[in-house]
């Protein structure tokens, strides 16, 4: 088991800036956990048990930043993600998906970061309980309460539970 | 925002080129000490802004291992002048010119047909250096098994144990009273890892906080790589390990789980959980890898009866893949209300019960030794009830969870009944009943017709 940052790094810094973005709606933010995080790790290394304990303990490391990142009165917000990213990014951002991180920005990070785990990592509600270090329960309701906030179409019928068809 | 916008916008979320270059730098140097970039859970520290000039980069230095094929190399490393002692390992190629080329610190002597590679051993201050002192870590795990799984993916078929470690420093001693050289990742992955269809398995290694002994005599730490100057001693680091290395008391209930793995069982079953509770009937093959089980109960806030089929030969519970397994729930008066084909190892938990009995011993095997967060075992106590062996112990994670379990196990190491408490609260039980292990002359029913049938079902209930 390669537990260097590097290795971590290249392996999941795309997951980690997905993490953070998802839970502050900004790219420059992202980035800024995101390397907080794999630098942490490059100068304090862990003993990870296996990729699964790797990955969990990156997601855990970002969302604890961003939780400090949600409560800092000079974090920037309502940059139109395409000008943030028109330098950087190749690809183009439409004005929906502006509505989208809008959206993001201003769900509470409770309901952010399970949302995210759930329905973009498929992790599960028990993975979620032991990430984040709640109950089932908690993290069950955190996700029907910020389904509802967001009155989005988050799943289709059959997909309910996370379980993946076969 | 339906939910295909917000994964696609999730999906484009990646990170620069540029940034992910800077980071790459920042990596591959030194590491510098950053009182700022603590963890922290409290959320009451502001987190410093990104300042790129804060990590001066460091230039790593490496030395590279020479090394051609059908050539010969003979490297010399400049790293360590102390250390007088060298080695000689050799192989054949068919190179026929002879030529000299200095590159850096690293010389290169091309011959004929026969290579050959001086080995330089490191001095063993080096390798003593590897090791952590003693209070950085409590226990040794070994891991092997798959090095990695699909994302969104429960990992089975890995094996982790934990080990106490008897007299340290004479461990540390002993291990760097060996010659030992600098080796290539790429030989070491070569020999302690192969692979399985799409996963990497690797044979093993005892890791101790950031060292990696492989059972097979090989050191790792960080990007360094060593290895036994001399052949005779990869078997004297093993020795070396097996008596110093003990099994703690949850690893050695792990390895009596894992191998009380029946090759058949039929058996009646209770299960419950603080919101669920059924009884049924499992019929396991484990030489097809099959199961055949059926519950009545209180089930998702109802009452249900399910059947459910893991697909004859379909799969590997070893594996990440999991067995293909058809579902069917019908209310108590026998009305179908639903079907689904799910693999367990997709973690769906849907309906109880939905587990197999082949996974509930791995779960608890994996809660044992496994477990997120560096998960320990205490309060370790055995005793004996009507001739079975009954256990009970205590999980502690660094996320402050408690779990308190009772495990039985019968006089072959088959599992019969465990009860589970989470931060004090009743979680899951689970027992056999009239249960018949490992019978000589079992044969099952044929459930593929069923299975279709279900499957077939489930497609139905998808397209409503």
């Amino acid at each position: 088991m390669n537990n260097s940052a590097l290795y971590a790094f290249n392996k999941y810094c795309d997951t980690v800036l997905r993490t953070a973005f998802a839970m502050t709606g900004s790219y420059p933010e992202a980035e800024d956990i995101t390397q907080e995080v794999f630098l942490t790790l490059h100068a304090k290394p862990q003993n990870f048990e296996s990729e699964e304990h790797m990955k969990a303990w990156l997601l855990r490391a970002a969302i604890n930043r961003c939780k400090n990142y949600r409560i800092s009165a000079h974090v920037r917000r309502n940059q139109p993600l395409d000008d943030e990213l028109s330098d950087k990014l190749s690809c183009e951002f439409s004005p929906r998906d502006n509505e989208i991180r809008e959206m993001i920005h201003k769900l509470p990070e409770k309901y952010a970061s399970v949302i995210f785990l759930y329905y973009f990592e498929e992790y599960t509600v028990k993975e979620i309980a032991g990430l984040l270090g709640k109950s089932e329960n908690t993290v069950s309701s955190l996700l029907q309460r910020g389904r509802k906030k967001l009155k989005m179409i988050l799943i289709k019928e059959g997909y309910e539970y996370g379980a993946q068809r076969v | 925002m339906e939910h295909n916008e917000y994964n696609d916008l999730m999906k484009r979320i990646k990170c620069t080129d540029e940034f992910r270059s800077e980071m790459q730098k920042k990596l591959s140097s030194e590491p510098i000490a950053m009182e700022s970039y603590e963890d922290s859970v409290s959320g009451t520290d502001i987190a410093p802004k990104r300042s790129w000039t804060r990590y001066a980069a460091m230039a790593a230095a490496f030395v590279l291992v020479c090394g051609s094929v059908g050539g010969a190399a003979y490297a010399f490393r400049q790293h360590d002048k102390n250390q007088p002692s060298h080695g000689i390992s050799a192989s054949t190629g068919p190179a026929a010119v002879t030529e000299l080329t200095e590159v850096s610190d690293t010389t290169e002597v091309t011959t004929g047909a026969t290579s050959a590679t001086i080995m330089e051993a490191v001095p063993s201050s080096t390798i003593l250096a590897l090791f952590p002192d003693a209070h950085e870590f409590s226990k040794v795990q070994f891991r092997s098994g798959p090095t990695m799984v699909p994302q969104g993916k429960l990992l089975y078929g890995k094996k982790i144990r934990k080990y106490d470690v008897v007299d340290y420093d004479g461990l540390k001693n002993k291990i760097a009273s060996i010659e030992w050289t600098e080796c290539s990742e790429d030989e070491v992955m070569e020999k302690e890892t192969f692979n399985d269809n799409e996963l990497v398995i690797s044979s093993g290694s005892y890791n101790i906080l950031t060292l990696n002994i492989y059972a097979d005599g090989y050191l790792n730490k960080g990007g360094k790589y060593y290895k036994p100057l001399n052949e005779a001693d990869f078997s004297n680091v093993s020795n070396i390990l097996t008596e110093h290395f003990v099994l703690d008391e949850g690893s050695a209930l792990a390895d009596m789980i894992s191998s009380g793995l029946p090759k058949n069982l039929d058996a009646d079953y209770t299960f419950s959980t603080p919101y669920e509770t059924s009884s049924g009937k499992i019929v396991y093959d484990g030489e097809k890898n099959t199961m055949y089980m059926t519950g009545e109960g209180s089930m998702n806030n109802g009452e249900k009866s399910v059947e459910m089929i893991m697909k004859p030969d379909g799969g590997n519970y070893d594996t990440w893949k999991g067995a293909p397994t058809a579902l069917k729930v019908s209310d108590t008066a026998g009305n179908h209300e639903s079907s689904l084909v799910y693999s367990y190892s997709n973690g769906i938990l849907e309906y109880q019960p939905s587990f197999h009995y082949v996974y509930l011993l791995k779960d608890i095997e994996r809660d044992i030794v496994e477990g997120e967060n560096n998960r320990e075992v205490v309060d370790f106590t055995q005793s004996e009830e009507n001739g079975n062996k009954v256990y009970s112990f205590r999980t502690l994670s660094m996320l402050e969870t408690d779990g308190k379990y009772t495990i039985t196990l019968d006089q072959n190491d088959h599992l019969i009944s465990c009860e589970i408490y989470s931060n004090g609260s009743f979680a899951m039980s689970f027992k056999l009943e009239n249960y018949k292990f490992d019978t000589e002359d079992f044969t099952m029913d044929d459930y593929s017709g069923l299975y279709d049938e279900i499957a077939k079902e489930a497609e139905t209930d998808m397209n409503r």
